[in-house]
């Protein structure tokens, strides 16, 4: 019983921990399960793909309803994501546990360095909707009530990383959105709300892609993935609630510290055993 | 080109003009799908904390969640709660087709995602 309530703790502050600092709960809560709990990483993975599932599934909906996820756009990058997500999720079933681990420790090493990098980033150019090939779309602007124009380009280019992205997703249980948002934003030009609302719509069936593999190989503790899910989504929700009121600057230095920190013991397993 | 809720470039022009696509039953499904997935987890927690014992039994075997269920087992709730969420994305996609028949297109792409969600499930249980 102990376990499971830390685990649902741990995942809560996972939860909100990434919603706030915008890269989701899956790259937290993978190494505090590894790491702090001693759960196997196919386990911490497969329960987070569960979290990523029912964060994007409850999200999703009001952005659907508000017409700020572009599903059109979502459902072409989502032949790609969901593909990576089938190889991701059979090769993590594959590989040893070790491997993923090595795996893990450079994904969080890359995003943190990322994070020191884009500290101060300048909005992405945004291309004009009325020239060029592309998908043509566009989306109310909420905060100024204007309807905005886009078309997203490079269509070919942004779903070859979208399997990427997809089979990040499916081998280590994070969410993919830190390849989808930039791939949509900077990539194909389309404007970052728009973005990261559809990356936010597309998670589901990624995460599901592989989730079903982890499950059908026996590898997805269901009692394990009920703590984590349910303490995911009342964080990534609780995060939304207040991420107005932190400074998100020092949630973004701490990530960074916290991710090395991480990323050191996930190479420490590898030579442990 | 530009409609209230967008189109892919290549759609005839007849299409594009058609009136936005709404998504009020992918919003339900998707809904439906999260409460009842969030109330499975929350009696397995409820259960696990009230001091039933957390056992497991075969993941693919639907006759034994149903019972686990009725018997007011943890790991029955939790796995009806685990196979409810991954099936409501897919369940998502089937409802987004619909929503999307006259535009063949877009109602292909949901489709197809859901042929490689299906394929995924193929390959893992071939082992």
């Amino acid at each position: 019983m102990t376990e499971h309530a830390l685990a649902f703790l741990a995942s809560v502050v996972a939860g909100a921990f990434g919603a706030l600092v915008g890269i989701g709960g899956g790259l937290v809560i993978v190494p505090v399960l590894t790491v702090a709990f001693g759960v196997p990483i196919k386990s911490a993975i497969a329960a987070s793909l569960i979290g990523v599932i029912a964060t994007s599934t409850t999200a999703a909906v009001p952005y659907l309803r508000s017409g700020l996820a572009d599903r059109r756009l979502g459902l072409v990058l989502l032949v790609a994501t969901a593909g990576g997500g089938v190889l991701g999720g059979l090769t993590a079933t594959l590989l040893d546990g070790r491997a993923l681990s090595a795996l893990f420790g450079f994904v969080l090493m890359a995003v943190a360095i990322q994070m020191v990098r884009s500290a101060d980033p300048r909005p992405p150019e945004q291309a004009a909707a009325d020239e060029g090939a592309g998908i043509l779309s566009n989306y109310l602007e909420p905060t100024t009530g204007r309807t905005v124009a886009y078309r997203a380009r490079r269509v070919p280019a942004a779903s070859a990383t979208s399997v990427v992205a997809g089979a990040v997703s499916g081998l280590l249980g994070v969410g993919g959105g830190v390849i989808n948002v930039p791939t949509m934003s900077l990539l194909m030009r389309v404007p970052i709300r728009v973005a990261t609302t559809t990356s936010t719509y597309m998670l589901g069936a990624t995460a599901a892609a592989s989730a079903v593999i982890y499950y059908a190989r026996d590898a997805l503790d269901p009692l394990l993935a009920a703590p984590v899910a349910l303490g995911m989504l009342i964080g990534a929700r609780g995060g939304a609630n207040v991420a107005g009121r932190v400074s998100v600057r020092a949630l973004r230095l701490a990530f960074v510290v916290v991710a090395l920190v991480f990323a050191v013991q996930m190479f420490a397993r590898v030579v442990q055993r | 080109m530009s409609t209230p809720n967008g189109t892919l470039a290549k759609v005839p022009a007849g299409v594009a003009s058609r009136a936005p696509v709404p998504s009020r039953w992918t919003e339900r499904v998707l809904t439906v799908g999260s409460l009842v997935s969030g109330g499975c987890f929350l009696v397995a927690l409820i259960l696990i904390f009230v001091g039933r014992p957390p056992d497991a039994a075969a993941p693919l075997d639907a006759g034994a969640i149903g019972r686990a269920m009725v018997e007011l087992r943890p790991w029955g709730w939790a796995t009806a709660g685990v196979l409810s969420l991954i099936v409501t994305p897919s369940l998502g996609l089937v409802v987004t087709a619909l929503e999307y028949r006259f535009e063949r297109r877009v109602a292909v792409l949901a489709l197809l995602v859901l042929c490689i969600l299906a394929a995924g499930l193929v390959l893992a249980l071939a082992r």
